[in-house]
């Protein structure tokens, strides 16, 4: 439980580390360069902290992809599900299978 | 604990360890290689977190073209930092530490990584959805707002539900409850034939929510709804190379310096460059091309074709990449590419739509004009970075050669 939780957080802290590293670069070095490569860390961990946020569990990547169970490969297609395609199951089942998760 | 857990803590601790040593090192040489390798890591960490877009470009601009332009930098400069008076600077230090334990402080209430029920999955910013963005149907484009739907009902409701479902990842049961207790009514396209945009947990994240025509969520929110945003941000890039030309660049009388020493003389550099670069620019190509349906856009291919423009002139000397891209063609490209963008904006007006609003170009198939827009749009934005990017080396290297 105590491990989970402290994954559950643990991004957030990583955040936190690669900012103040970056900070402490940028108020500790006094070369130029290395002042801007440490800016640049502490923008990283801006970024993963957005994107830390916006992970779900099952998720796949935001691009929609058309199901071959439709039979349709236009991308006028309008029944495009959140998971790759996977197999050319049923709707039903090949649904179920990706996030969102539907009504039982 | 999953898959993804396991590697994104194992990536992390070893970015972790990259990012000290950056900060550490002495050489700023090293310093900038090690900068490369974390954006590799990083690059890593995208992916596993699923968030192919940022990936590609942190591969392609931190881990390409910012060492390469980082290290053509260094060589105006002294290679090794000033040695300090002592090691440790305690102050800043102390002041690290604090920020950092107050932060971490704040994480502690933060959800667990990957957490369905987390606010963010379950919050549409309500100006987007009460514009038309939101609601395009393939067949007949853009709809106004469906019938009952208030985008200030929605933006006031909090997020709080009463009950927990015994089920986390039951979203249904989520966006049922919200709308029984609030009476909110959320909004979703309904497609003939297409039952599943019925279920009441689709529509959290629906097909129709962007622009269904554009598979690329992540190209269309920067295309077509942060559409002048992204316009923007190409041109800060032009001002950035009209800047750079201006600042650096010598009267062409005095001619383009020919000093730099090509390494002609390598003849495995030189057969593997010649081999490689056309695969390069072909697939700098696809990366644009490709953007709307997949990972990738304008500002990652446009840094790919320049890395093989940039690969060109390190192997075969900058006299040669003169002689295949003249300066003064590189400076037209540059705004040619901003001009394309905000071309096709213009075009959109022409066609009766609003500015930047693509579904105007294609009155027959919205949707597709959408897809056609986008990808003149990522066009625009990968001709300007690439010669940006080519323009900034060449400046550099000019420099050097002085």
């Amino acid at each position: 439980m105590m491990t989970a939780s402290v994954l559950g957080i643990y991004n957030y802290w990583i955040y936190v580390l690669l900012m103040m590293i970056g900070l402490y670069g940028v108020i500790a070095k006094p070369n130029l360069i290395k002042q801007a490569i440490a800016l640049g860390l502490f923008q990283t961990g801006i970024f993963l902290y957005y994107i830390s946020m916006a992970v779900i569990d099952g998720g796949t990547a935001p691009v929609w992809t058309t199901d071959p169970a439709d039979g349709a490969r236009s991308s006028r297609a309008r029944t495009t599900t959140r998971c790759r395609t996977s197999s050319s199951s049923p709707r039903s089942s090949s649904a179920s299978a990706c996030w969102p998760s539907r009504s039982p | 604990v999953t898959t993804i857990v396991i590697l994104d803590t194992l990536l992390l601790l070893l970015v972790t360890a990259t990012a000290v040593a950056i900060i550490e090192v002495r050489s700023l040489y090293a310093s900038a290689m090690l900068t490369s390798v974390y954006s590799l890591l990083m690059a890593l960490v995208w992916v596993n977190m699923h968030s192919m877009d940022v990936a590609f470009t942190e591969a392609a601009v931190g881990g390409g073209i910012s060492t390469i332009l980082l290290i053509g930098t260094l060589v105006h400069l002294p290679r090794e930092e000033k040695p300090l008076k002592q090691r440790l600077h305690v102050r800043g230090l102390i002041a690290c530490v604090l920020a950092g334990a107050a932060l971490i402080y704040g994480t502690l209430d933060m959800p667990r990584f990957g957490d369905p029920m987390a606010p963010i999955h379950h919050y549409r910013v309500p100006e987007m959805m009460s514009q038309t963005v939101g609601f395009i149907n393939g067949t007949k484009g853009k709809q106004p707002a469906p019938e009952g739907f208030d985008p200030h009902a929605y933006r006031s409701f909090n997020g709080a539900v009463q009950d927990v479902p015994k089920d986390p990842r039951d979203t249904a049961w989520r966006e049922t409850s919200i709308i029984a207790q609030n009476g909110i009514i959320v909004p979703q396209v309904l497609t003939p034939g297409h039952e599943q945009h019925h279920d009441a947990g689709h529509h959290l994240h629906p097909p129709d929510d962007f622009n269904g025509h554009v598979p690329n969520s992540v190209t269309s929110l920067l295309a077509a709804y942060r559409g002048y945003d992204t316009m923007f941000e190409t041109t800060v890039i032009f001002t950035a190379g009209v800047s750079l030309i201006l600042l650096l660049r010598r009267p062409r009388r005095e001619g383009y310096a020919q000093t730099s020493a090509p390494m002609t003389d390598q003849v495995i550099l030189r057969v593997v460059t010649k081999m490689s670069i056309p695969f390069i620019l072909l697939f700098g190509l696809y990366v644009i091309t490709h953007g709307e349906l997949g990972p990738g856009g304008g500002f990652q291919g446009g840094v790919v074709l320049a890395c093989a423009f940039i690969l060109f002139a390190l192997v075969f000397g900058r006299p040669a990449l003169y002689r295949v891209l003249p300066p003064p063609v590189t400076d037209v490209l540059t705004g040619v590419g901003v001009l394309l963008y905000s071309g096709t904006g213009a075009a959109c007006l022409f066609f009766g739509g609003r500015f930047l609003d693509y579904s105007a170009l294609n009155k027959l198939s919205p949707g597709d004009g959408e897809a056609l827009g986008m990808t003149l749009v990522e066009y625009g934005v990968g001709i300007t970075v690439s010669m940006v990017m080519l323009t900034i080396f060449n400046q550099l290297a000019e420099e050097q050669s002085k």
